[in-house]
């Protein structure tokens, strides 16, 4: 399982074509031809290599398919239903925002999280437990896909930053999620958990660390093959000396009066401000002499730049396409990034305008987390406190949401998580029975009649999205009797979540 | 498998799941090594063969640790000027504990590590020094996956002990496993090695659901996995086996030999936690796995938190540097009695690594950035141990790497290569580090097998 097909060479080719091709994107939209080939999609269960299913772009997009998606997806046409997940706003999301009212710190400032003076409410336990909740109930699935993806690509590990901080961060990142990826990238620097994290918050004039400087470059923007250098993760270290917390340098922090606490504080006496130059020695290569100007004309020259186009376009393709996307897959992206002014709805609008004819749309195995959700979304459970998903289930997984410790980010590739099935079995087996603690299903609603086939039409429509191969059906109709007993139906709901297909998107 | 699976299949397999449970019910009468009730003859270590290779427990420090640290150079006076605060003293003869004790006149293990100075005495624990991945890269990822791989490519997606035991036979014939990683991904040393699988708790073994059912639903699995893609279905069937072992070992009772304690209390009688403590964890888990003799002979223990950027301190007991360093020692330790008191040390070396070494000079917050080159450290009771292994290349200002880190005087991958044929008796280095550009030499780490 390669993970990477295009490689330094290729990048390398794009980034010297890069000046000429920026706004060419008709050019890209021809040099793709090859890839959305057209016409390959039969009818199968979502996450087989036989067919991508009708509802593949429901199950890339979201947490896994529910009917009513389907049923929405039928209704509109693929066009209308992925512009209605493009513009998230624009989707009622009351049940959702009902649910989420038991957390209390969402909308809290870090001032107020650390001010609460309320020990019931813990700042960070309520961030995992909320993303749980909207990857599960959330109409606005996408928008819910891409905090996560940003999550990943924005890395701060809860226990190495400041919880008071996270609910600032994932708001952040759900804002700007699709929108420009320099007001993303600003935001969520300013936003300080990432400097928190990365050691920025002590980087001083005189007193400097690269933590924040690398990662900057080499995972948020350019890529590890950006074309910059140690000197440059030097310049980017000095630039943002000085980038900072109001409040940092108080003590005792719970007793602060300070209502700025926790917000972006730039300190000019603690800023190197010597001129600079990045990634090059030419005038345009220069950062003039100055305070936080450098740092915000250092982010907007990375935001813009087409090492940050072809890493963001990799990561995308890759997310929504397939694990080894092609050059020219890529480099259409590159370039939708980079004609764009780096807008990320267009870029995802270019990738997943019609999937179904790209030929580099592949099954992907879902990564543990996508797998507990989508398997509670398909069996309609009734979540009423996530603490056993999470310390049960997610944890045994070991994809807990916010505690990946390196700032790389949970993994996306097959390899690193396949070995591990056990516990997405014991899940499978367990929550068609009604044994997983505060997760209730009503398994008899999922299917119309107990008939053999009529249990297996259920799971094919709330699980597999489209008809099962006759293998499957054969094992399938050998643990149900012509009339299924409960235990059965139970079981054989099991049987379908453990499933290859199941693991598989 | 397209074979027509009705009902009455169904329960003909659940009988013969239940035959084959009660088949691994009569296996568990051998019982595992460590129950009380077993005692061994003195040639029980010889199921592997007397003149067979060694189980290689590989360990990676992730994170980049600081190797300046981790054994000191406190005879090159440029490594005080360099660190002002974070250095630790060179040995004397007061009774101040904060500073080396002596190795052989020039490096000194920290507080921290001492538990392995009597190990170092007895020649089974060796330090290599200046030593790590030539290539320049300071990123992590880039240089963990180089090193793993054995290879500065990109795209090569296969690990180095991975390719060792694909391009070897197994040690033990018919063994279900052959290499098992102790975490819940697994990592890129161990990617194309056949029978191998992760472990995130080798205790919980449940496939939920009804016991009265289980063995059917598993049958089902089985077939149904059998004919899923590649990868999936190696995956699976890993699964099954390793459920299948780790049943019939009784983990959860396991006793380590020796009076051996893993995850000891810190001096200041606080204990460790996070990754400090999984790594205790995880060699008492390899240790089990080693003493129960069922074939498998690679271990991987992955062990973070290792990327000091703030606050070093090597002294403070809940400093990541200490905490890091103290159960990397003790828990090192406890394997060692553990395994010597079993009967199994001989058959066994351990190897850590990490991706690079920190800048020698300090950063401005009593920290460490990305640097370069490192120690490496071999323990086994067929390691030439007793020494600090490579040719120094000096700490002054002008001898470093890029200005300000440690430079590599031997490539890390000459003793993983020499390991590899002398102790895991692989002579097939081509295949273990696939680079043209790259001969292994031998350094004389340790003894052939």
């Amino acid at each position: 399982m390669s993970q990477n097909t295009a490689d330094g060479a290729s990048r390398r080719a794009f980034l010297q074509a890069g000046a000429a091709s920026i706004g060419a994107l008709a050019l890209a939209q021809t040099s793709k031809a090859q890839d959305w080939a057209g016409g390959r999609i039969q009818p199968g269960p979502i996450g087989t290599e036989r067919g991508m299913g009708t509802y593949g772009l429901v199950n890339r997009i979201t947490y896994g398919l529910t009917r009513e998606e389907a049923d929405r997806f039928d209704n509109i046409g693929y066009a209308a239903y992925l512009e209605e997940q493009l513009s998230p706003l624009e989707i009622d999301d009351s049940e959702c925002a009902s649910r989420l009212r038991q957390f209390q710190s969402l909308d809290m400032t870090p001032y107020n999280c650390l001010r609460g003076l309320d020990e019931s409410i813990d700042p960070s336990w309520e961030c995992v437990q909320s993303q749980i909740v909207r990857a599960i109930y959330s109409k606005r699935q996408l928008q819910e896909i891409m905090v996560e993806f940003w999550l990943d690509h924005f890395n701060v590990y809860i226990h190495n930053s400041a919880s008071e901080l996270m609910p600032t961060h994932i708001a952040t990142i759900r804002k700007y999620c699709l929108g420009s990826f320099h007001t993303l990238l600003t935001n969520v620097v300013k936003q300080v958990q990432v400097m928190w994290y990365l050691d920025n918050l002590n980087n001083v004039n005189g007193f400097t660390n690269q933590n924040f400087g690398r990662e900057l470059l080499e995972l948020h923007t350019l890529g590890v093959d950006g074309g910059y250098t140690q000197r440059d993760v030097e310049t980017a270290t000095a630039v943002f000396t000085g980038w900072g917390m109001d409040g940092y340098y108080e003590w005792p922090w719970d007793q602060t009066t300070n209502r700025n606490w926790g917000k972006f504080k730039f300190y000019a006496d603690r800023h190197d401000t010597s001129q600079r130059y990045f990634m090059g020695d030419l005038p345009e290569h220069l950062i003039p002499a100055g305070g936080q100007a450098q740092g915000d004309l250092l982010l907007q020259r990375l935001a813009t730049h087409p090492s940050t186009a072809w890493n963001i376009a990799r990561k995308l393709c890759r997310k929504f396409l397939s694990y080894e996307p092609s050059y020219n897959t890529i480099e259409a992206a590159a370039n939708a990034f980079l004609s764009s002014n780096g807008n990320i709805r267009t870029v995802l609008n270019y990738i997943l305008r019609d999937i179904r004819l790209s030929k580099w749309y592949k099954p992907k195995f879902k990564r543990p987390y996508h797998f507990t959700i989508s398997s509670l979304r398909a069996m309609k459970a009734e979540m009423t406190d996530s603490e056993s998903i999470i310390w049960e289930l997610l944890n045994n997984m070991r994809q807990v949401p916010l505690h990946w410790a390196p700032p790389n980010g949970y993994p996306d590739a097959m390899n690193v998580w396949v070995e591990n099935l056990r516990p997405r079995w014991y899940m499978s087996f367990q929550m068609p029975m009604n044994w997983l603690w505060n997760a209730r299903v009503d398994v008899y609603g999922l299917f119309k009649d107990r008939t053999r086939d009529g249990v297996i039409r259920g799971i094919e429509r709330n699980l597999f999205g489209g008809p099962m191969s006759a293998v499957r059906r054969e094992q399938f109709r050998g643990v149900l009797n012509s009339t299924a007993t409960n235990t059965q139906i139970r079981e054989a709901f099991g049987l379908a979540l453990a499933s290859p297909e199941f693991q598989m998107y | 498998m397209q074979r027509k699976v009705g009902c009455q299949e169904y329960e003909n397999l659940s009988r013969r799941g239940l035959i084959e449970k009660m088949g691994r019910q009569a296996l568990q009468g051998l019982a595992p090594a460590w129950m009380p009730s077993v005692t061994f003859g003195s040639d029980y270590r010889g199921k592997f063969g007397p003149a067979d290779r060694d189980v290689l427990i590989s360990v990676y420090l992730r994170g980049g640790c600081d190797g300046l640290t981790v054994c000191v150079p406190y005879g090159d006076p440029a490594y005080y000027q360099h660190r002002s605060s974070l250095a630790v003293p060179p040995p004397d003869q007061t009774t101040n504990a904060n500073r080396a004790v002596d190795l052989n006149g020039f490096f000194g293990l920290p507080p921290a590590m001492q538990p392995l100075k009597e190990l170092y005495d007895l020649g089974h624990f060796l330090v290599v020094h200046a030593t790590g991945l030539t290539n320049n890269t300071r990123s992590h990822f880039d240089a963990q996956q180089f090193m793993e791989a054995g290879k500065a490519d990109k795209n090569l997606w296969t690990g180095w002990l991975g390719r060792h035991l694909a391009s070897i036979g197994e040690m033990k014939e018919g063994a279900l496993l052959r290499a098992v990683g102790l975490s819940g991904t697994l990592a890129l040393t161990l990617e194309g090695g056949p029978r191998t699988t992760t472990l995130a708790n080798m205790e919980d073994t449940r496939y939920g659901g009804r016991s009265e059912s289980e063995a059917a639903r598993v049958n089902w699995l089985r077939q149904a996995y059998a004919a899923a893609q590649p990868g999936l279905a190696e995956a699976a069937d890993n699964t099954f086996k390793t459920i299948d072992l780790l049943r019939s070992l009784n983990f959860s009772n396991y006793q380590p030999a020796g009076g051996a304690q893993y995850n000891q209390p810190m001096p200041n009688g606080g204990g460790t936690y996070g990754s400090a403590s999984d790594f205790g964890n995880s060699l008492r888990a390899a240790a089990s796995l080693i003493r129960a003799d069922v074939g498998v002979e690679a271990v991987h223990v992955d062990f973070g938190g290792w990327d000091t950027h703030e606050y070093q301190a090597p002294f403070e007991y809940y400093g990541p540097m200490y905490m890091g360093m103290y159960s990397l020692a003790t828990n090192l330790r406890a394997l060692y009695t553990d395994l010597e008191a079993s009967g199994f040390m001989g058959n066994v070396t351990v190897a850590i690594v990490s991706e690079f070494g920190r800048t020698v000079q300090q950063n401005g917050n009593y920290g460490t950035d990305h640097g370069h080159g490192n120690v490496m450290m071999l323990l086994g009771k067929n390691v030439n141990g007793g020494q600090v292994l490579g040719t120094w290349p000096g700490l002054a200002s002008e001898l470093l790497h890029e200005h300000n880190a440690l430079a590599i005087t031997t490539d890390y991958r000459d003793i993983i290569a020499e390991v590899v044929q002398k102790r895991l008796k692989n002579t097939n280095l081509s295949a273990v580090f696939p680079d043209s550009g790259y001969t292994p030499t031998f350094r004389n780490a340790v003894r052939a097998a």
